[in-house]
């Protein structure tokens, strides 16, 4: 119970922010599995939430199907589709107590009242409310309230649950407690999950397989460890964070750009490429190396943003500018304007067609 | 501090001032109503009498039914009123779609055009639909220059709720009379409140509509009321006003109070 597919869903409407070319959704193909806990992950304006209210019927689409345990529920209101779906808000009903938010869903299903309120103090518990039932929603905190939200959507045993950004609106430290409230949850209960988020660091932290979507489209699909060692494409490489890209040709193992030679892995050779170095693969070292395939460069530093446990530089190596991040030595001596050696890890690297000018 | 104490005794004396100003002529009315013979121009009334009393509650048996039909046709606007505005206002207050703007004028209009140029026109229709002198004549009548204030009103609260909780609730299976009872009817509640009351108390101030409509067969208080208040014994004209306020906030509470009740069930 819970498994979702979607083909060749299309939807197009205009966006107030957007109105000369209307905004476009289409997703070919996508598997959702049971219990898996999928995340859809990308900016605002992406179709993300546009893609969850369509599978929650909140939207029509124009065409395409949406399976759920392989029976098309395209033609099946919202409130018949066995969905839960907690948004970005809480939105309990302010005029019900804890207890009757909780119950609402098992009142709609025609639970037998003592049933649903057993259920819906085991939910209260499960999220750690227990003791709230009779508080009205208006005497809660923004995360005690979205606490009750979850409670409410998972009572019901959805067979697939919906989440909209639902813990955008916390503050961080508590946006990391709910997290692992979810995970705890998705365990407990073996719902399939569709969590929808802008922040790349929640998605990795909760995800099973994460959608990262651009433009009203899925850009690639993969677990988080694939997204960030093997991303497909420059724009997913952007996403997973700050990445330094060379443009060049690759000749015998040699990528070779304007300005400097890199040593690559045995690869075929290819023209206009794009050469991915991710900030935390390059390390900087005050001696000069010895080997010379070590990919080792003389450098000079531009700037330098000392943060917690972590140190931001931007070095000159040969008139290219790179971003590079090394944790924080205590005795480390490099400083603005100081001319040190940097050296490229080189398994790390990533090749993409294409040049970087038309992704920038 | 000082400037605070005083600013709260200003205060006080303002509100006592405005109860004293709406207390007057309640006050009057009472007194009025029990004094007898009443020469001018001595200040205070020679003898006290109960026969305005006694005229209006014993001699006069009609002054029951014009309270019952007053409260009929109130409360049957109230709820015409509301099977029309609320999916009106709804319209106006959370869709869009063509001529949003005209229909709107047009819901709004009675408000603007005074009530008798529409019921001039009204009148002729509903003699020949034979609804005049009858209650449901009336009823319908009283419907202009009510309606406006109640989709008014509804419009208010409906702009306030968005959809997002019906959201909520149709994905926790509420289907469309659910929603509306359990979600949308608390929400909105304040402005059937409002809307309500406003329905209750215009409707039971009409005189010219109801007269013409109802050609004199259809009695309320008002209609009671007026001859006495314009020339007839002020006594009991005294006492039909505290009748007719009298019926009207006791309607108005238990409009509040039924309305609550059902509130704090759901």
């Amino acid at each position: 119970m819970g498994k979702l597919d979607i083909q060749n869903l299309e939807l197009s409407y205009k966006q107030k922010s957007t109105e000369h070319h209307p905004f476009r959704l289409s997703v070919p193909e996508l598997h959702i599995n049971e219990g898996e806990f999928f995340t859809l992950l990308g900016e605002s304006g992406c179709g993300k939430t546009t893609l969850l209210k369509t599978i929650a019927g909140l939207e029509a689409p124009e065409g395409g199907n949406i399976l759920m345990d392989g029976q098309s529920v395209i033609h099946i209101p919202t409130e018949k589709r066995g969905i839960g779906m907690v948004f970005q808000s809480s939105l309990l009903f302010p005029h019900m107590n804890v207890l009757k938010n909780v119950c609402f869903g098992l009142k709609m299903a025609k639970i037998p009242q003592e049933t649903a309120i057993e259920w819906a103090r085991e939910a209260l518990s499960s999220v750690g409310l227990e003791g709230y039932e009779n508080r009205s929603p208006l005497e809660l905190s923004g995360g005690q309230q979205q606490r009750v939200s979850m409670a409410r959507s998972i009572v019901t045993r959805p067979k697939v649950l919906l989440m909209d950004e639902p813990f955008s609106s916390l503050d961080s430290s508590l946006r990391d407690e709910m997290r692992k409230l979810i995970r705890r949850l998705h365990q407990k209960y073996k719902i399939t999950i569709v969590f929808v988020t802008h922040d790349i660091d929640e998605a990795f932290q909760i995800s099973d397989r994460i959608a990262l979507m651009d433009q009203g489209k899925i850009i690639q699909i993969g677990t988080p460890k694939e997204l960030y060692y093997d991303p497909k494409s420059i724009d997913v490489a952007k996403f997973m964070g700050p990445v330094n890209r060379v443009m060049g040709s690759l000749e015998n193992s040699i990528f070779k750009s304007q300005e400097w030679l890199i040593q690559m892995p045995s690869q075929e050779d290819a023209i206009h490429k794009t050469l991915i170095i991710r900030p935390e693969d390059i390390s900087l070292h005050n001696e000069p190396c010895n080997d010379s395939l070590n990919n080792c460069f003389s450098a000079r530093i531009v700037s330098l943003d000392e943060r917690r446990g972590y140190n931001h530089y931007v070095v000159d190596v040969q008139g290219v500018l790179l971003n590079v991040v090394e944790r924080t030595v205590e005795n480390s001596s490099l400083r603005n304007g100081d001319t040190c050696y940097v050296v490229i890890e080189k398994r790390r690297m990533l090749l993409m067609s294409g040049d970087v000018e038309n992704h920038a | 501090m000082m400037k605070r104490n005083e600013g709260i005794s200003w205060a006080t004396i303002y509100i006592k001032c405005i109860v004293f100003l709406f207390l007057l002529p309640v006050g009057m009315m009472l007194y009025r109503s029990f004094s007898g013979v009443w020469p001018w121009p001595s200040l205070v009334s020679n003898t006290w009498t109960l026969k305005h009393w006694i005229h209006v509650f014993y001699k006069n048996q009609s002054t029951y039914s014009a309270i019952w039909t007053s409260v009929q046709i109130g409360v049957c606007a109230i709820i015409i009123n509301l099977i029309i505005g609320i999916p009106a206002a709804d319209a106006l207050a959370r869709r869009s779609f063509k001529g949003k703007i005209l229909i709107e004028a047009l819901l709004f209009a009675p408000i603007i055009v005074p009530p008798l140029i529409v019921l001039t026109g009204l009148h002729i229709t509903f003699i020949r639909w034979n609804f005049t002198e009858h209650i449901l004549g009336v009823v319908l009548a009283h419907l202009i220059p009510t309606l406006p204030y109640m989709i008014r009103a509804l419009k208010v609260s409906y702009e306030q709720i968005g959809f997002d909780m019906e959201n909520q609730a149709k994905v926790l299976g509420a289907t469309t009379m659910y929603r509306f009872r359990y979600i949308v009817f608390p929400q909105i509640l304040p402005g059937i409140i409002a809307g309500s009351g406003l329905t209750l108390l215009i409707s039971l101030s009409q005189y010219i509509i109801t007269v013409l409509i109802g050609g004199g067969q259809i009695v309320t208080i008002p209609l009671l009321m007026v001859p006495f208040v314009s020339g007839g014994d002020q006594g009991i004209g005294a006492v039909y006003a505290l009748i007719f306020a009298t019926v009207a906030i006791g309607l108005l509470f238990m409009l509040d109070m039924v309305l609550k009740r059902y509130y704090t069930k759901v």
